[in-house]
């Protein structure tokens, strides 16, 4: 790990910033939490907001380890988006209207998994967690028809989502870095949807529920940098698309965050 | 023992995670609940609306040729105005009176009656014939390259032709007035109008303009050759179009094709996408009985020129020509093989050195031709819901 300089450092935040994605109607990946515990009674809370183009999300994480080898978690995460569309081949409204759209999505979860230390000073951190949060997602959509007339339409849904992820940290003096990967099913339902937002949206909305549970794939890079008892992270989490059908979903690909971290731990020590 | 702490709660979130997984059930609507019944009480409207926005098959988006955007609910509107009678002077005719789906909305009488049982001047044309209206009709989309509408290419746009359509005392013999009384006292026009158009205001312009829109989203391209063609062509229209044989086809369906592609399709189009000519004389008559063109151009070239109409669905829509003077296929198959008149204006692809160019086929050549006309029809248009009666 010493050969991980800091300008090579800087190179992979840039990269990190630059792949960040695109508002999203349907899913967006919340920032995976990726567990930094080695002995009961440690735990961090942290909170985190991603704001891109027509994106801005928040997040609330706890994780807290209660015994020896085992920690629970928590998570809450908000994502607002927005945007205009003017091509009539991809607008939800079959004339070259002009439509806008606004969308909100949000996710509560819980988790609960198993950690193990490996390393002279348990630098390097395997955890195991499952979980299972519930969510739902809004989306508005206005056109003008005439400059004067403003109509709204909105398809909105509810959603579970429950998964495994297996994850590794690392933790290098003021460094901290980790990866995981998240197996999720998602789960919608209660949808309510006006097909008037046109043709394409309520396919893809239609290919949503009959993909219902979504099999999702996604893998997670964090690095952080340490000042105790703060941990500065940017993280990104990438669905990695399994199959081809979900391409037409239009899920957002990456979804990358800052998160300012407080390990509960380190301040007692102080 | 420790190793069970820690299965044991996972475990468990495991079997929530399976008990509170619920099943996908969407619920769509497209009409508020209140518009939606008053709406049924007269009309027979999907609750989700079907796609109006065609797609064109391979053979035909190669070509360039791309459909219009269709606003779906105008369409939906425009589909229901096609139906009514009360837009006509005598609550008796609608367009779809001589544009009747099973033909491919085209009628089966020489010339069209309309209101009072009056008798029009000329043979419907075939809405499901002209189609992919959208992708080559009219002249506010597509500028001087947009075909006309009418025998004689008399209206420019669809909006242009219907208004014409409704006030014509031969046909639906309305006023502009007289067609918003007549809209505006029917109870479903007002959601109707108020989706389109964001508002239930009624206006002549915006009964034109939903009809347009209904019209033009007709769409038709289910036909056998268009499957053969879109399955053999691919991208490869004009490579290929002359010489192969579409595997689907019987050998009289293959042979009619060639006899087609050397003969008829230099105005008739090859692919039945936009006719290479927008107006043409193919020799009915040696001296000018309807002037066609010429009536609204008023030059001499182009008497007795009338529009050349895309054959889809040919075997539906007799009789044929503008005077329906054809009863059959057969008799209109003679009248290229025998029968070309010279008139002046007899367009160069029927002239072989000044004289009518009669392809004298035989009766083997004859009747291959015939059954490659007959791949043109299109069985799905006659029952696509998204056209028919909406009306209980
Ligand atoms: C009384 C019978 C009759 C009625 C009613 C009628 N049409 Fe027609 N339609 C015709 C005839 C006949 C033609 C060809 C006339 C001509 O070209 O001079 C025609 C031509 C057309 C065309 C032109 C197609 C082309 O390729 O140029 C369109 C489009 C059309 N009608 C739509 C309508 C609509 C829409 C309505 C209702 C508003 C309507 N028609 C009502 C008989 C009728
Ligand atoms: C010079 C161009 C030209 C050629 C070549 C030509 N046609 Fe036509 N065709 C027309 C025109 C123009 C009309 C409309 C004439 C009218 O109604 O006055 C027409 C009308 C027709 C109609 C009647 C359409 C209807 O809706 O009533 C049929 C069927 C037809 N042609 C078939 C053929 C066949 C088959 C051939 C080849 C053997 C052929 N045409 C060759 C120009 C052509």
């Amino acid at each position: 790990m010493k050969h991980l300089s800091f300008p090579a450092f800087g190179l992979l935040l840039s990269t990190m910033l630059t792949i960040g994605c695109t508002a999203n109607r349907f899913y967006t990946p919340n920032t995976m939490q990726l567990p930094v515990l080695q002995e009961s009674g440690q735990g961090s809370i942290r909170g985190g907001l991603s704001i891109d183009g027509d994106n801005t999300g928040w997040e609330g994480q706890a994780i807290y380890s209660p015994v020896r080898h085992l920690g629970i978690m928590a998570s809450h995460f908000g994502v607002r988006y927005s945007g205009t569309n003017y091509n009539a081949f991809f607008s939800p409204f079959p004339v070259n209207e002009e439509f806008s759209y606004t969308g909100s999505s949000h996710l509560t979860e819980g988790g609960l998994g198993g950690y193990y230390g490996v390393g002279p000073e348990k630098e390097y951190l395997l955890s195991l967690f499952t979980g299972f949060g519930q969510g739902a997602t809004q989306n508005r959509y206005t056109t003008h028809p005439e400059p004067q007339i403003e109509e709204v339409y909105n398809s909105e849904w509810r959603y579970q989502r429950w998964f495994i992820q297996p994850a590794m940290t690392m933790q290098y003096k003021r460094l901290q870095v980790g990866t995981g990967l998240r197996f999720a099913w998602v789960s919608y339902f209660d949808g309510d949807i006006n097909s008037r937002v046109g043709f394409q949206e309520t396919e893809r909305i239609e290919l949503l529920e009959t993909g219902s549970p979504l099999f999702l794939t996604e893998m997670a890079w964090s690095i952080g940098w340490r000042i105790r008892p703060l941990v500065l992270s940017l993280n990104s989490t990438a669905v990695v698309r399994g199959k081809n059908s979900l391409r037409d979903l239009n899920l957002a690909s990456n979804y990358v965050s800052l998160t300012v971290g407080l390990n509960l731990h380190e301040l007692k020590r102080k | 023992m420790k190793k069970l702490r820690i299965l044991l709660p996972l475990f468990g979130v495991l079997l929530l995670a399976a008990a509170c997984n619920r099943d996908a059930d969407f619920n769509y609507y497209y009409y508020e609940p209140e518009d939606y019944a008053l709406i049924s009480q007269y009309l027979n409207l999907p609750d989700r609306p079907d796609n109006y926005q065609s797609e064109l098959p391979k053979h035909l988006s190669a070509m360039g040729l791309a459909t219009r955007p269709v606003d779906q609910d105008k369409a939906i509107l425009g589909r229901v105005l096609f139906y009514d009678k009360h837009l006509s002077k005598d609550g008796t005719v609608s367009c779809a009176s001589c544009h009747r789906q099973e033909l491919a909305f085209a009628d089966d009488k020489q010339v069209s009656t309309g209101v009072f049982n009056r008798a029009g001047d000329r043979n419907s044309i075939a809405l499901g014939s002209v189609l992919s209206f959208s992708a080559y009709y009219g002249t506010d989309l597509f500028g001087s390259s947009g075909i006309p509408f009418f025998w004689d290419n008399r209206a420019n746009t669809a909006s242009d032709q219907n208004i014409s359509s409704m006030t014509n005392p031969k046909e639906m013999d309305m006023t502009h007035a007289d067609i918003v009384t007549a809209v505006q006292t029917q109870p479903y026009y007002e959601p109707l109008f108020r989706m389109a158009f964001g508002n239930g205001q009624i206006t002549s312009e915006r009964v034109s303009e939903a009809i347009a829109e209904f019209v033009n989203a007709i769409g038709s391209f289910n036909s056998k050759f268009d499957h053969e063609a879109e399955k053999s062509l691919g991208y490869n229209v004009y490579s290929n179009l002359e010489f192969n044989s579409f595997s689907g086809f019987t050998d009289a369906e293959n042979r009619g094709k060639l006899i087609y592609l050397n003969n008829c399709a230099s105005c008739h189009s090859p692919t039945q996408g936009r006719p290479p000519k927008i107006k043409a004389n193919n020799g009915l008559d040696a001296a000018t009985v309807d002037v066609g063109v010429g009536g609204i151009t008023n030059s001499s070239y182009d008497m007795a020129m009338f529009k050349v109409p895309l054959l889809r669905n040919i075997a539906l829509t007799a009789p044929y020509m503008h005077d329906g003077r054809f009863a059959t296929l057969e008799e209109v198959v003679e009248h290229y093989s025998s029968g070309v008149q010279a008139h002046q204006n007899l367009s160069p692809e029927l002239l072989v050195n000044g004289t009518p160019r009669n392809l004298n086929l035989s009766a083997q050549e004859k009747s291959d031709l015939i059954a490659f006309l007959h791949t043109l029809t299109d069985e799905q248009l006659k029952t696509d819901q998204r056209y028919s009666d909406p009306f209980k």
